[in-house]
């Protein structure tokens, strides 16, 4: 009798032992999400379990999604997420700002990623149709980090998010190590350049002029107008703030660079250090506005266009 | 001095003849007066000697020439017309709408200088309108407008005059002082005259030769006794032994009672 | 009782013919007003520069004159070829429009007729938005495509209201009226389509069709001057029998107008100037439209006045308007068509309590 009490307790001990080591050894899928979680635009969120079926609403999030291996948790995506390429294999839900909210629903997705664009119309329609839905909206580079944490938390890839993360990080710090202490002077006068008709560039607030500022130049000319976020300004104003360093902003396809083309060409920008030294740069729109991982390679660029002293 | 004349002419809009086969002649020295029933056809006539429709068929000559061949504004000079009820814009002075007349006799660069300025007030003299010359068009009575058409037709200086019911808004001082000045102008100037009236007294008074139309046709031509008597009038017009010798010049004269039954002989 | 005595010479004459002489006085006062805003223009921007500056540069470029370079070249570039040429083609533009609208208007005989009437801007729009939509980009003469586009449609679709409108040998104007107003409608809904599946474009094009002067550059003006300049001249000389034409077309008729001939004439001059206008800067509003009445109100309906005046007072409230739109919000720039409208409907309104007279 006490042998086979003895026996029952071993067997019972030992699949105990081998049920926590295989606990211990889950792969992420089995892994709980917290609770509840609070998204970058206050919402606070309940989640019950880690999402399998993920729609992305913007191209940003779809390339954080991919960026932490979640391919095949992905469904849908929109129209103009065009990174990486593999994404172009995925079934589209429409545009950026025009979601087909009866694909989403036939799409049975248990997340969804938002942006605050979708904040006034499309999240309550979503969650009036129980789907729960995560709104991402970094507008600086510790921004970005913060979503892509978030991200992590909440498809339990907290290990890829951290390494991505590392790996950003150390880029961004090749980076700033040699332009942290910069004082104005050192600083070429820099600004992008949005759009060219109207005359559009990036002033404070946006993520350009913070990517200026790390990268070690000075973003003067969006210091003219007192308007925040993408101002117009006056061909003349920009004329007088005679920048050092012009980057256009550029899209895809033949004739995206327009702006690009018109900083080289207009006859009027001559006499700019920008033209008169040859500092006309085209950056990849994407690479340079997408709030994503790939904005360290927009950071690379800037300093590279901006210090070309000092990075290759 | 010119001839109008019409060969044959059919007239009509749209393809609906209002007129069919219609031979006139008008010389200098003469006014020929046009005389029907509503809707005859009078300004017909008058529109398609000015050239504003074109005939359906037939000619229309002018001193031999037919008139589509002559150039719009040299028509201008040779043929004046004094339209029934025109729109006549208020943002003009009533002198300047009558200054209008002289816009056939000026070329594209030209502007109207001192004599022309001149001629128009002669004009409006001669019509007593010159009291208006500055005032606005919707100001005016419907007489006085009438009286600034001649004015202007008067200052184009033209060789021919068609005149479309030119008394019919005016008080009958005014009918004889409008129509004495134009029976004038007629015989002195030698212009040739041809005028739409509906009034058959006044037609009787001053035309020397009159045509009536009815039903698409001219009915009757020749001298107003020839012409206004008993029966083209009941023909025409429906009214019956109304037609009466003028007690003074013996002219046709047509007298209308309530009843419109007379004892029978004439009186 | 004043009793009218025969006018002999220009002074009597002028009371009966609705105020001449101040209408030479005028057409002389307003010129030298367009001067004196042409040089306030140049001189007031968003980049403040000095007075003198301004003048000393724009003294130098005079032949024979040659004053030592005191100042940046940036600042030459700025005064030169930033402000002046938008001035300049602002004066043109405001110059066309009102021009053209005042021959619409006298056209039509109709007070609410004005240069987009039949059609114009919705082609010229349709051209536009087109050249935004295409992925081509070549620029030609340092323009672009957009502007050869926008002249495009606008001249097409006059061309198809023109023939919509014909009957036979004539071209009845109520017709052409609504003609106008039916493909307009037309062409505009399939822009405003367009527009919106347009996506990230959509900026751009309505900032186009709302109307601007901030890239103007010398280039467009020498494009824009010579079909102005003729358009007007040709308009210009036909203004006697544009005041015949204010009778009805029957009586013009009688009076010695080729009815039919001078409509085809000044609808192709008011329309060249129009499309020309508006290819190059987008549809500005209510210039030509208002212009026109309040020069009536002024100075009356006589055409031999009425159209030099709007040439003059259009281009002064064009670079005006086009002055407002710069400073007022430095260095963002107000839509022109935003100033056009809040600047003139009070002015006009306010003229037409003061004056009481019949315009039309």
């Amino acid at each position: 009798m006490k042998k086979r009490l003895g026996k029952l307790v071993v067997i019972y001990l030992a699949s105990a032992l081998v049920m926590s080591i295989l606990a211990s050894c889950t792969s992420p899928l089995e892994k709980e999400p917290p609770a509840e979680i609070t998204d970058q635009l206050g919402r606070t969120v309940a989640l019950d379990k880690l999402p399998q079926r993920i729609i992305s609403l913007a191209p940003s999030n779809t390339e954080i999604l991919f960026a932490l291996g979640l391919a095949d948790r992905v469904v849908a995506i929109t129209d103009h997420c065009n990174y990486p390429p593999e994404a172009a294999e995925k079934a589209s839900i429409g545009g950026f700002s025009t979601p087909n909210i009866e694909e989403i629903v036939a799409l049975s997705p248990d997340l969804i990623l938002a942006t605050s664009m979708h904040e006034d119309k499309i999240i309550p329609q979503l969650e009036s149709k129980g789907l729960t839905v995560v709104a991402l909206d970094p507008e600086t580079i510790d921004e970005v980090i913060s979503a892509i944490t978030l991200v992590g938390q909440v498809t339990g890839t907290e290990e890829e998010a951290s390494d991505l993360l590392a790996d950003m990080r150390s880029r961004v710090k090749a980076v700033t190590d040699k332009t942290e202490g910069l004082p104005p002077e050192q600083r070429p006068s820099t600004c992008y350049i949005v759009w060219h008709d109207p005359l559009m560039i990036a002033n404070f607030d946006t993520l350009q002029d913070e990517l200026i500022d790390m990268a070690g130049g000075l973003n003067m000319v969006g210091k003219l107008s007192s308007k925040s976020g993408y101002a117009e300004i006056s061909l003349e104003t920009f004329i007088a703030a005679n920048p050092a360093v012009i980057i256009a902003g550029a899209g895809h396809g033949s004739g995206e660079d327009q702006t690009f083309q018109y900083a080289k060409a207009e006859s009027r920008l001559r006499e700019t250090d920008a033209r008169r030294n040859d500092r006309v740069y085209a950056i990849d729109a994407d690479l340079a506005s997408r709030p994503g991982p790939r904005i360290v390679e927009g950071l690379e660029l800037f300093a590279r266009f901006i210090h070309p002293e000092s990075f290759e | 001095m010119i001839e109008l004349e019409m060969q044959n002419v059919s007239l009509g809009y749209n393809y609906q003849p209002v007129l069919e086969d219609i031979t006139l002649r008008a010389s200098p020295g003469q006014l020929v007066g046009i005389i029907g029933p509503n809707g005859s056809g009078k300004s017909t006539i008058i529109k398609a000697l000015s050239r504003v429709i074109s005939p359906i068929s037939g000619k229309i000559l002018l001193d031999r020439q037919d008139v589509v061949r002559i150039p719009r504004r040299e028509l201008a000079c040779l043929v004046g017309v004094v339209p029934q009820m025109p729109l006549l814009p208020s943002t003009f002075t009533a002198f300047e709408i009558v200054l209008m007349g002289r816009n056939p006799h000026l070329g594209l660069f030209q502007s109207e200088g001192p004599r022309d300025w001149s001629i128009a007030w002669e004009a409006m003299e001669k019509t007593a309108t010159h009291l208006l010359a500055s005032r606005r068009v919707n100001e005016l009575s419907g007489g006085e407008i009438q009286c600034l058409l001649i004015a202007r037709v008067l200052v184009q200086e033209t060789k021919a005059i068609l005149l479309d019911e030119p008394t019919a808004n005016l008080d009958i001082g005014r009918q004889v002082e409008v129509l004495d000045l134009i029976k004038n102008l007629c015989t002195e100037s030698n212009l040739t005259v041809l005028a739409a009236l509906h009034d058959l007294n006044l037609a009787a008074q001053y035309c020397d030769r009159l045509l009536l139309i009815n039903e698409r046709r001219i009915h009757a031509e020749g001298t107003p006794t020839e012409v206004i008597t008993d029966t083209n009038i009941k023909q025409v017009y429906g009214a019956e032994n109304c037609v009466y010798t003028h007690p003074v010049n013996g002219l046709p004269t047509v007298l209308l009672s309530a009843k419109n039954n007379k004892p029978t002989g004439r009186q | 009782m004043n009793i009218p005595r025969k006018p002999t010479d220009i002074e009597l004459t002028s009371h009966y013919l609705s105020g001449r002489r101040t209408r030479v006085y005028s057409i002389l006062g307003l010129s030298i007003l367009l001067v004196a805003v042409i040089a306030l223009a140049t001189s007031v921007g968003s980049v403040h520069i000095p007075l003198l500056t301004t003048f000393r540069i724009l003294l130098d470029k005079l032949p024979l004159v040659d004053i030592a370079q005191t100042w940046q070249s940036a600042i030459a570039t700025i005064i030169l070829e930033v402000r002046l040429p938008r001035v300049i083609l602002a004066g043109l533009v405001g110059a066309a429009l009102a021009t053209a609208g005042a021959t619409y208007q006298g056209l039509f005989r109709n007070p609410l007729a004005d240069p987009y009437l039949i059609g114009v801007a919705q082609g010229a729009s349709l051209g536009a938005v087109v050249g935004f939509l295409l992925p081509v980009t070549w620029h030609s003469f340092g323009f672009g495509i957009i502007p050869l586009l926008a002249f495009t449609g606008a001249m097409v679709s006059t061309i198809a209201v023109y023939l919509l409108a014909r009957t036979g040998k004539t071209l009845p104007v109520t017709t052409l009226i609504l003609a106008g107003v039916a493909l307009g409608a037309l062409l505009g809904s399939i822009v405003s389509y367009l527009v919106i599946s347009s996506g990230e474009k959509m900026h751009g094009i309505i900032f186009w069709m709302m109307g601007s002067f901030s890239l103007s550059q010398w280039s467009e003006v020498t494009i824009v001057l010579p079909y102005v300049a003729v358009g007007t001249a040709v308009i210009i000389v036909f203004a006697r029998l544009l005041n015949v034409m204010q009778l009805d077309e029957e009586q013009a008729q009688q009076l010695g107008v080729n009815v039919e001939r001078l409509k085809i004439i000044l609808l192709a001059a008011a329309t060249l100037i129009t499309a020309a206008s508006v290819s190059f800067v987008g549809t500005i509003g209510f210039v030509g439209i208002i212009i026109p009445h309040a020069v009536r109100l002024i100075w009356g309906a006589d055409h031999r006045f009425l159209l030099p005046l709007s040439v003059l007072t259009g281009a002064i409230f064009m670079i005006l308007a086009d002055l407002v739109a710069r400073i007022v919000m430095a260095p963002t720039e107000i839509p022109i068509g935003v100033i056009t409208a809040i600047c003139g409907a009070p002015f006009f309104l306010y003229l037409l309590r003061r004056r009481k007279k019949v315009i039309f």
